[in-house]
């Protein structure tokens, strides 16, 4: 079937936005890349009687590496450009390789970081990376900014912290020290990771996120002691598949999901 | 007399390449008629059921809506007969009574925008008092309920048995008693989709009492057929139209929505368009999933002393091709091996899921997963190498396939040594890899059927060629340009193929079972030959003397150099006036080509030829994870002769790329009889990153051995027939473990990884 009937709206800043999501609450959802929003959309599973179109908000748009080293990347950053960003490629090159294996280009040139985030869809590879990275989210809301940890962003699957009346403005990440290191591991039998990996040191910090395999992001932190305390190989699958946390699915089962999962930890952990 | 080497042999662009590839082609998709109106199915929910109410009142008073149609309009509207299907009719166009399986059309909303007619079938409330479904062959066969209750079953080995057959020859259990050592296993094999790009679309008109279809099917003079037997026409009151078809894969074969665009457009009275979403047709017709229960019998030397396969064919809710699916799995479970004693049972069951019918290969991939994995484990069993044991017990050229069937036309060792010379056999794989290979082989043309073809040479020297082929993507138009082109020594490129209409094109039983260029292609040779006799015949009255020449342009040019107008030696043979050319008309033939009957053969009807196809396979398996990566694969087809080498490569290519589907990930997943990833954003088709790392290798057979013109055999299917079994040998080789359910997805191949370890080992 086609696209139910919407009004589409076209705003150019994020208080408009916001303005049009307060009017609309219940009934209005942000449309970005649409590769996630319009497929519900065809398959009858959503039907949103406002679409608010954000792509010509310019702050949306605005990727920035900042003077102290840390990232601003605005939600409407579509995953091309992180793909193809030469700072990005320089200074933290995991991030560009994640974004080389998401999804495929037809994908990558529409869909932007915002949409991945806020859709919360589980198999998601850059929300796996950004725990990691320490990230936070910039959400414009009707009474002004608030800032979260992308740690606890995601509540369930397809459900984040953010109120229908919001917006994700940006997703900010901390400067990276020159002695740390930044894994990311992936394995996919489809479009999307059937399992993911993130693993960040920096000094004497471990962070090790597991993705892909539950209904959200989870840090392994039974895993990240064993890493710091220089565990291994055996341990940090012992640690990792003891603690993630998988759901079963059409495809996969929670024993394979856990090994797999061993098995990317183990992987991460003995490249760095 | 003529020799090939014209056109025939070449890589001849194909008629249709440029529109296609420029979106200018038209599909059904496409057409728009005059005061068309659009139709949406409305789709049940429940696997199995009884309908006790359709309330359409919502979906009818939605502005824009012309009419909302259900089974019980059927008497109504004055349809004859309401069932279709091939041998079994057992569909009906929509049903009134029972639904058998989630996704099947239970009433249709027409409207004047697609837009509305989907929007109003949301509003269709279906009411359903539910009956056990049969989820699996088991459950059915054991038959707590019944998916036809109006039917008795085909078979005494259990209920909902939609049709069963045997082939046997000699004492198979006395042999199997007496063997050496028997090699038994199951082997299972998923239901999985044809997703054709185009999906289903029929667009229907009345024009008083006569009908004009236009749809995206194989087999136009079937579909006419049934709708003259449906609604009560002659045939010569049903026109059935063929655009370009996107894709069919069999999904396309007999009627399928035809019928019901026609009751649509009957009760609209209104030109009808239905045009399926993907989804759907996800939940129109699949491969049939299937369980072979197999035992392979060897004496001391290794000889092959008998063979005893059991196939159950999950065939959904509808026959459709169910029973000449299960009717060619029995016959084709033997293998291309002499076997004295065998038996071979197939039977599609019903199960209250979506339908199956033909798909590429036709229950051959299914029964050769069983038997050529057999004949693997059998040669590592007696510590012979796979391709050794294959070049040992092959059939010979001459051999009997099936007994009283016709002799195995093909080189098959040699075939199967270009296969193994592509992955490099001979060289070991290194660790962690491992290669592996397979011979497939099925009967090849289909059953008793007619084609036909008319050639014209017009007046100014371009040609057309008319056929009933449809043209589904696999470039069937291209060869015939070619064969006409070689007979008329004239340019391919002047010569136009033209699409199927019942009305004008001459009959065709329809495109399918790799027969269209063997088939039909004898027909347009026939034609095209006679056409380049009546012109010889000609030229000798004019010139008073038999001359060879080609034709350039409107210019016959003769061997001396020498050149005259086509339509000047016309006219002046037919003492008309040069001045009157448009008069000429053409040089026509219609000729026709019946494929052989014969009271011997176990089918009714001799094997046309023998598509063939090897397939060897060298995988990287990474035991961590159990995932398998192709590195290299080569497909080997046995083609006679490749018409045009590049399409001919090509379609047994597409073949092996399909293959990795059900090898490696496709299979369609159901819950509850709910079809869980029928939509393309669950599905998982082969994506270019599928591809062997390596390499994708494909060789053509050629030894000019086939029934077909310049000894072409079909092509097409073979090459989807082998991957799995040679896939699944090499994943033994690479790791140790057998297995036996398809696809060798890496969760599957890393339960086995783990058993063989928890477990001890078999030596
Ligand atoms: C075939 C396919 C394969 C994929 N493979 C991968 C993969 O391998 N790895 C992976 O990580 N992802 C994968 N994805 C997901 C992909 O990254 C997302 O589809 C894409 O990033 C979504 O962005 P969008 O702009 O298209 O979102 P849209 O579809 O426009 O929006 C998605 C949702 O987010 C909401 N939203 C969007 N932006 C905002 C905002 N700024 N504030 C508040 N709400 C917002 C929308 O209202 C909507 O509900 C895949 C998707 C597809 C279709």
């Amino acid at each position: 079937m086609g696209l139910p009937r919407f009004n589409l709206h076209r705003p150019q800043t994020v208080d408009e936005a916001v303005a049009l999501l307060n009017q609309h609450a219940g009934s209005a959802q942000i449309y970005m890349g649409g590769t996630e929003l319009l497929l519900l959309m065809k398959r009858g599973l959503a039907r949103p009687e406002h679409l608010i179109d954000c792509k010509s908000v310019a702050e949306l748009g605005e990727l920035n590496l900042n003077g102290g080293g840390d990232w601003s990347i605005g939600a409407g950053v579509t995953h091309r450009r992180l793909e193809l960003d030469v700072d990005m490629a320089r200074l933290l090159p995991s991030f560009v390789e994640l974004e080389q294996h998401l999804a495929n280009v037809r994908v990558r040139n529409v869909g932007t970081l915002g949409g991945n985030l806020c859709f919360a869809e589980p198999h998601s590879d850059p929300a796996t990376l950004l725990i990691a990275l320490g990230a936070t989210a910039e959400i414009a809301s009707p009474t002004g900014r608030r800032h979260v940890p992308l740690e606890d962003f995601f509540v369930w699957a397809f459900t984040t912290v953010i109120e229908p009346n919001e917006v994700l403005t940006r997703v900010l990440i901390p400067p990276l020290e020159e002695n740390s290191s930044v894994r990311f591991e992936r394995l996919a039998f489809r479009d999307r990771p059937a399992a993911n990996l993130a693993y960040v040191r920096r000094d004497d910090t471990h962070r090790i996120v597991a993705g892909a395999v539950g209904t959200k992001p989870q840090r392994l932190r039974e895993a990240e002691t064993v890493a710091a305390g220089g565990g291994n190989s055996a341990a940090i699958f012992a640690a990792a598949t003891a603690e993630v946390e998988p759901v079963e699915d059409a495809s996969l089962e929670v024993d394979y999901k856990r090994h797999l999962i061993g098995v990317l930890a183990k992987r991460a952990v003995a490249s760095v | 007399m003529t020799t090939t080497g014209h056109s025939i042999g070449k890589a001849v662009p194909r008629p249709d390449a440029f529109a296609k590839v420029t979106g200018r082609a038209q599909y059904s998709s496409d057409i728009t008629l005059p005061r068309m109106t659009h139709a949406a199915l409305v789709r049940s929910t429940s696997s199995h059921g009884r309908i006790t109410n359709i309330d359409t009142a919502q979906a009818e008073a939605v502005a824009g809506v012309v009419c909302v149609v259900t089974g019980r309009d059927m008497a109504e509207l004055g349809v004859v007969d309401r069932h279709y299907g091939l041998t079994v009719l057992d569909q009906p166009i929509l049903s009134d009574d029972l639904v058998r399986y989630s996704g099947e059309a239970v009433a249709a909303v027409v409207a004047e925008t697609a837009q509305i007619a989907g929007e109003a079938a949301t509003l269709v409330e279906v009411s359903v008092d539910p009956i056990e479904p049969m989820l699996t062959v088991d459950q059915a066969l054991e038959g707590a309920t019944l998916v036809h209750p109006e039917r008795e079953s085909a078979g005494s080995d259990g209920a909902n048995i939609a049709a069963y057959y045997e082939f046997a020859d000699g004492d198979v259990e006395a042999a199997l008693a007496g063997a050496h050592y028997v090699h038994e296993a199951v082997f299972r094999f998923p239901m999985v989709a044809h997703y054709a790009m185009e999906p289903h679309c029929c667009i229907a008109a009345w024009n008083g009492t006569d009908l004009d279809v236009i749809a995206g099917t194989q087999q136009p003079f079937k579909v006419r057929s049934d709708l003259a037997r449906m609604f009560g026409l002659q045939q010569n009151q049903v026109r059935v139209r063929v655009p370009y078809v996107g894709g069919g894969y069999g999904g396309k074969l007999l009627s399928k929505y035809e019928p019901l665009t026609v009751a649509l457009a009957w009760k609209a009275k209104r030109p009808v368009k239905l045009l399926l979403s993907a989804d759907e047709s996800f939940r129109t017709i699949s491969r049939h999933g299937s369980v072979v229960t197999m035992r392979t019998g060897v004496d001391a030397d290794g000889n092959i002393v008998a063979r005893d396969t059991r196939v159950i064919l999950d065939t959904g809710a509808y026959a459709d091709k169910g029973p000449g699916v299960a009717k060619k799995a029995a016959y084709r479970a033997k293998g291309p091996y002499d076997i004295p004693h065998f038996r071979s049972v197939a039977m599609a069951v019903y199960t209250n899921k979506v339908p199956a019918g033909a798909f590429r290969g036709y229950s051959t991939p299914q029964v050769v997963w069983a038997g050529e994995s057999a004949i693997n484990e059998i040669a590592d069993h007696l510590g012979i190498d796979p391709l050794q044991y294959r070049r040992d017990h092959l059939l010979e050229r001459g051999g009997d396939f099936m007994p009283s069937d016709t002799p195995m036309d093909a080189d098959l060792v040699g075939g199967l040594q270009l296969a193994a010379d592509g992955v490099r056999w001979a060289v070991p794989a290194p660790e962690g890899r491992g290669k592996g290979l397979a011979t497939g082989v099925k009967d090849g043309g289909g059953g008793p059927s007619r084609a036909e073809a008319e050639v014209r040479l017009l007046a100014d020297g371009s040609a057309e060629v008319l056929t009933g082929t449809s043209e589904i993507g696999q470039g069937a138009h291209a060869v015939y340009t070619q064969i006409v082109a070689e007979e008329l020594r004239c340019d391919p490129a002047r010569v136009t193929p033209r699409l199927p209409d019942t009305a004008t094109s001459p009959f065709d039983h329809g495109t399918e079972a790799s027969r269209s260029t063997v088939l039909v292609g004898n027909a347009v040779r026939k034609a095209a030959m006679s056409v380049a006799d009546q012109l010889g015949e000609m030229v000798e009255r004019l010139l008073g003397t038999r001359r060879d020449f080609v034709i350039e342009e409107h210019r016959l040019v003769f061997d001396d150099g020498s050149d005259a107008v086509l339509a000047e030696l016309m006219a002046r043979d037919r003492n008309l006036p040069v001045t009157h050319e448009f008069e000429l008309g053409p040089i026509v033939s219609l000729s026709y080509h019946d494929t052989l009957v014969s009271g011997k053969a176990p089918l009714g009807t001799p094997s046309n030829f023998y598509e063939v196809g090897h397939g060897a396979a060298e995988v990287d398996v990474d035991r961590e994870t159990g995932r398998v990566e192709l590195i290299r694969y080569t497909s080997v087809a046995d083609v006679g002769k490749a018409l045009n080498p590049q399409t001919c490569a090509a379609q047994d290519e597409g073949a092996a790329i399909m293959a990795i589907g059900h090898t490696f990930f496709e299979e369609m997943v159901f819950e509850n009889g709910e079809l869980l990833n029928g939509n393309l954003a669950e599905y998982r088709l082969p994506l270019a990153a599928d591809l062997p790392r390596e390499g994708m290798g494909v060789e053509l057979l050629e030894n000019e051995d086939g029934p077909g013109p310049y000894g072409a055999k079909g092509a097409g299917e073979a090459g989807i027939i082998s991957m799995a079994p040679a896939v699944a040998e090499a994943v033994y080789q690479a790791c140790g473990v057998r297995i036996h359910d398809l696809p060798l997805n890496p969760q599957r191949v890393w339960r086995a990884l783990n058993e063989a370890t928890t477990q001890p080992g078999p030596d």
